[in-house]
């Protein structure tokens, strides 16, 4: 059931509206109901992932919690193990093909709905029990809706029990500025989708997909694919958190403008957030503080530099984070590739940290200067799209050869901007409405850095205003925007 | 009292939301051969019903057809009317005006893609009167596709902005109050009140790529609703004839195993299901001029004199069937 479709609009309604008129003990139950009818509307053959995924969890969570701690790793590994088991067995497969001239035949295997985002959610919940964090739910019922809650299962934001749990399953009374604000949020979203996302995605494909007959494209082609994925995926979210504004339910933020940061490690703390302190928590954080990481790092500050010595398994558990990272966007190398980019310029900032500082001390450059921090954000911008070449390409082979033409075989040619163009496909009206979203885009997050409320400055003028401007938003959906390119439409859907 | 006055207010948001989208309808849909051929399948009597796609309703001439058979005929073919919108135009007319005989136009090109959501996808769903078939046609067209096809369906023609004065004069004239064919009169074609499509003269097309007819091409949604066609039909009491019309010479030279292996399922459905397939492109008949200067285009639209000499070639197949 694709977010743009008639279907879904009504769907939600439909969930919405009941949500409020039934008796409030019951709306946690209207919404496991929806939920699952959600799912179901995928296909029913992939109810069975979600309810053993529940099932699991939900014993191993209060075996945990009467003291079985050995529980906790097999749930682990049964969650892990089914993710795996459907999304990569046919990466191992080609990759042991290739190793070993075997002719293993592949499996037809279909990715359940939502898989990977449940699975870190259902893996988050176990280890806060086991750490004692939160407590184990004993209602199978409600547990089922803490997994299956239908705005976030298609792309996120993953959830923690401790915030979302007590919102799924208190009761709400119908607000109407949450209602308006909800609405503003889902109305934002499709603007990113329709507008931006989907108008790039014609540049992106054609380029990306030819990238071997119309080499030196590739800086354009990645500069959409920045406007497009960051579009889709935070269209996407916008529109989740638009719903469960609705219903009273407030998700964590997955993205505060990532195009702002200053460096790569402050991207990942503004880009696809709930993953990032999701690793921060169960992987870096018990990678770092572990017993054997403890000797390593003693064992560095003896051998090496003291700096380095303190430095190296910080380094190393952020390289081994992004590793995952990298295999959680995707069964192929070039997913694991765009991992460790990431993980590899994050460790070199930590291990040139002091350098770096003296550097900056000797140039008498000041952290709080403009200027230095228009350089900061401009040279994470391009870190970034550095990586996005991995990320995008089908394979890393493609990815560098796209690197490399960008560079020696840079052209951009001016049919794109032209009036009458049909350049790649598509017309330069639809190269100005990206750049018109983008604008209009960027302005929001200029106010929202200033720590700005922009919806609520908007529904806090007066009627007329918020009508005429509503009115143009929604104008902006039809006029501007362009169809989706896949059913489903959205990039992380597809993780 | 204020969450009252609130909601009204978002319903009235919603309703100046619905104008504007009307009048950008009226201003920005030009008048199609669709609202012509739907409103003449709801209004109009007739024996023999033809639907299908554009071959259909540039190569068969219902008053040909109609001369031979004696039977009167509408031509409500059309280009992208895909299995679906047939079996939902089929069933719109049944409901004042059920034909005795369907002919329906088999073009396997239509069974190998789904269907793009472009300004014809929602066209006929839009001419349709209110009725319980529409509401089936919703839900299984519109249902899944994206809201604005069904809420704002001149989002489709919004690179046409330029047409509106020329949509505004049409539509003040009396041949689009009266679902007339003269607004379609041109020099390239013209358009009868039976709803056939005259190519009088047209540009070329150099080439054409046949899509190769395999199993795994073929969309199962298309033979579900062509199924559901031949069900229909069965169970009204409406005989039913499947034709393929000829493609130029050199098309079917150049794609002869794709329309071989797509005569083949067609005909392994007839037998199965009981029905009469006329396939005009394996059986190609001698004396019928199918070279390419018969033809506007590559594809397999004929021009207005082809048309009429195949049509009458049809008749009389339709007529030796009725005997």
């Amino acid at each position: 059931m694709s977010f743009v479709s008639v279907h879904f609009l009504i769907f939600t309604a439909i969930c919405v509206a009941g949500y409020f008129i039934i008796p409030k003990k019951w709306q946690w139950i209207w919404l496991l109901l929806f939920s699952y009818l959600y799912y179901m509307a995928a296909g029913v053959r992939f109810l069975f992932f979600i309810l053993f995924s529940t099932v699991v969890t939900y014993i191993g969570g209060l075996w945990a919690e009467k003291g079985y701690r050995s529980v906790v790793p097999l749930a682990l590994v049964l969650d892990f193990g089914m993710l795996a088991a459907v999304k990569y067995t046919n990466f191992m497969v080609g990759n042991i093909n290739g190793l070993f001239g075997t002719n293993l035949r592949e499996f037809s295997l279909i990715l359940p709905l939502g898989i990977s985002f449940y699975t870190f959610q259902s893996a988050g919940y176990l280890l806060d029990v086991l750490w004692k964090r939160c407590k184990a739910e004993r209602n199978p019922f409600r547990f089922a809706l803490f997994i299956s809650f239908f705005p976030q299962i298609l792309q996120g934001p993953i959830g923690r029990m401790s915030r979302l749990a007590p919102q799924l399953y208190a009761e709400h009374t119908f607000d109407i500025r949450r209602l308006e604000r909800g609405m503003l949020r889902i109305a934002w979203g499709y603007f990113k989708k329709m507008v931006i996302a989907d108008n790039a995605a014609l540049y992106v494909n054609v380029i990306f997909d030819n990238f071997d007959t119309m080499p030196g494209y590739g800086i354009l082609g990645v500069l959409m694919y920045s406007a497009q994925l960051y579009a889709d995926f935070s269209g996407g979210i916008d529109i989740v958190i638009g719903i469960s504004d609705m219903l009273g339910i407030g998700l964590d933020e997955n993205f505060r403008q990532p195009f702002f940061a200053v460096s790569i490690t402050d991207f990942w703390h503004r880009w696809h957030i709930t993953l990032g302190t999701w690793m921060k928590d169960y992987v870096f954080y018990p990678i770092s503080l572990s017993g054997w990481m403890g000797r390593f790092g003693k064992f560095c500050r003896r051998k090496m530099n003291k700096d380095v010595g303190r430095a190296l398994p910080i380094c190393l558990a952020n390289i081994l984070v992004f590793l995952v990272v990298g295999i959680w966007h995707g069964p192929a190398w070039h997913y694991i590739v765009y991992g460790l980019y990431n993980g590899a310029i994050i460790a070199a900032s930590g291990l040139l940290a002091k350098p770096y500082r003296k550097a900056k001390k000797a140039l008498h450059i000041s952290d709080g200067s403009r200027g230095f921090r228009v350089f900061q954000i401009l040279r994470t911008f391009m870190l970034v799209n550095i990586s996005w070449y991995f990320d995008r390409s089908g394979s890393i082979r493609q990815a560098l050869v796209m690197m490399r033409d960008s560079i020696l075989k840079f052209r951009f040619s001016s049919s794109v901007v032209s009036s009458d163009s049909t350049w790649a496909g598509s017309s330069a009206a639809v190269f100005l409405c990206v750049i018109f979203g983008m604008a209009v885009v960027f302005f929001v997050s200029v106010q929202k850095e200033r720590k700005k409320d922009v919806a609520g400055a908007i529904l806090s003028k007066p009627l007329p205003v918020r009508f005429v401007l509503l009115l143009a938003l929604v104008l902006c959906l039809v006029l501007l925007g362009n169809r989706p390119l896949s059913v489903g439409g959205f990039i992380y859907a597809n993780f | 009292m204020r969450i009252f006055k609130r909601i009204l207010t978002a319903a009235l948001f919603v309703g100046i939301l619905a104008a504007v989208s009307l009048t950008l309808d009226y201003l920005m849909i030009p008048y199609t051969f669709t609202r012509m051929k739907v409103h003449a399948v709801e209004n109009n009597t007739y024996d023999d019903l033809i639907l299908g796609s554009s071959h259909g309703a540039t190569n068969i001439d219902p008053d040909v057809l109609g001369g031979i058979t004696g039977r009167t005929t509408y031509n409500a073919a059309q280009g992208e009317e895909f299995p679906v919108d047939s079996y939902y135009l089929l069933k719109d007319a049944c409901i004042a005006n059920k034909p005795g005989r369907l002919i329906y136009e088999f073009d396997s090109t239509y069974w190998l893609s789904a269907q793009e959501t472009d300004s014809s996808y929602a066209l006929t769903y839009y001419s349709m009167r209110r009725s319980f078939t529409k509401m089936q046609y919703f839900y299984a067209k519109m249902w899944n596709a994206d809201f604005r096809t069904w809420s704002a369906p001149w989002y489709f023609f919004r690179d046409r902005i330029y047409d509106i004065g020329t949509n505004l004069y049409v539509k003040g004239t009396d041949d689009y109050k009266d679902y007339g064919t003269g607004t379609f009169e041109s020099d390239r074609q013209s358009v009868t009140d039976k709803g056939f499509i005259a190519i009088k003269n047209a540009r070329w097309d150099d080439a054409v790529t046949v899509r190769p007819w395999t199993d795994d091409m073929i969309q199962k949604s298309d033979v579900a609703y062509f199924l559901r066609i031949v069900s229909y039909c069965k169970e009204n009491d409406i005989s039913l004839v499947v034709v393929t019309t000829p493609v130029p010479d050199d098309t079917y030279e150049a794609g002869k195993d794709n329309f071989d292996q797509a005569g083949f399922y067609m005909s392994a459905l007839a037998d199965q299901y009981g029905f009469t397939y006329a396939n005009y492109n394996n059986d190609r008949l001698e004396g019928l001029d199918t070279t390419n200067a018969a033809y506007a285009d590559y594809d397999g639209h004929m021009y207005e004199e082809s048309a009429e000499a195949f049509s009458r070639v049809f008749g009389e197949r339709l007529k030796t069937l009725e005997g």
